[in-house]
């Protein structure tokens, strides 16, 4: 059927380690999301703050090693591995799960 | 203005598709107390908020339910794929198939439709908070609720994570709630509205 023809250049990117480094990503981030909104209603918290920069700088690293592996995660990082296709189309949507 | 991130907040992997839970789960995208009103309702309700610290809170954790509405439409998505036409019989999902097929569509448990009336942006910062409150609490009831029905670790993982949620956005909007209080003459908080009358300061 044509339309599988569509996914003949999707991206799957080697499992395990790829997963593992999202999941990093994931939890620095989510401590980065709690700790916004509790610094939204705790301004002068300058630990928190200590905290929450601490967390943002592993994150990109992080985030810079995922996106020259396995693609981007936001459309800003397209340039960032010097591709010659238009990543940001072809790797997974996060909703499909176990391939 | 908003930008994509290609990943749910918390990961959802489900290997078992099951119709029956996910008509359950459904509910937390569509309404009552779902993720669908919860994100409009903070988004909507911030602008008539003049305080920026509380407008603030309204933008970030409405910006989260975004996420979460995505987390829940993944947990619907990947309990209805690959069902054969049998299981879905089976389990009572023909009546939503025939309209949808496994299409994702914002509707209660029992079939309502999602509303605006589900929630309310009334104009009045008091008012909204109190409405936020109470909505995390509802939300973490029905979130509850599915954990006592549901049993498959691979869906309870990214719902207790969802209940979670509730409970700090519950505390946030209360320090909310007091910061706007502190702003306001404590002889009576409600003699004015902070959206619409002038000098209301204390």
């Amino acid at each position: 059927m044509g339309y599988k023809n569509m996914n003949n250049k999707a991206i799957y990117p080697n499992k395990r380690e790829c997963q593992d480094l999202l999941y990093k990503i994931s939890m620095l981030d989510f401590a980065l999301v709690d700790l916004m909104l509790y610094l939204d209603t705790h301004l002068d918290d300058e630990e928190a703050m200590e905290y929450f920069n601490h967390f943002n700088m592993n994150l990109m690293m992080l985030k810079k090693e995922y996106t020259m592996q396995y693609g981007p995660l936001k459309v800003e990082n397209c340039a960032d591995n010097n591709q010659k296709i238009w990543q940001w189309a072809l790797t997974p949507m996060p909703w499909e799960g176990v391939v | 203005m908003w930008e994509y991130e290609k990943r749910l907040q918390f990961p959802v992997k489900i290997t078992q598709p099951n119709a029956k839970i996910a008509q359950i789960i459904m509910s937390q995208y569509g309404v009552p107390d779902g993720e669908m009103g919860a994100s409009l309702r903070y988004l909507s309700q911030r602008y008539a908020t003049p305080f920026r610290e509380v407008a603030g809170i309204m933008t970030d954790i409405g910006t989260e339910e975004l996420a979460h509405l995505e987390m829940v439409a993944t947990i619907v998505h990947q309990l209805t794929k690959n069902l054969t036409m049998e299981e879905i019989e089976a389990a009572g999902f023909d009546k939503y198939y025939v309209d949808h097929t496994l299409g994702i569509w914002p509707q209660a448990a029992g079939g309502v439709p999602f509303n605006a009336c589900e929630f309310q942006s009334k104009g009045d910062v008091i008012t909204d908070l109190v409405e936020d409150m109470a909505a995390e609490q509802k939300a973490r009831t029905t979130y509850d609720n599915i954990l006592r029905m549901v049993k498959d670790p691979e869906v309870c993982e990214p719902i207790r994570f969802l209940r979670e949620r509730e409970l700090v956005h519950f505390q946030r909007f209360g320090e909310a709630l007091r910061l706007t209080k502190e702003r306001l003459n404590c002889q009576n908080y409600y003699q004015c509205n902070p959206g619409f009358d002038c000098n209301c300061d204390n």
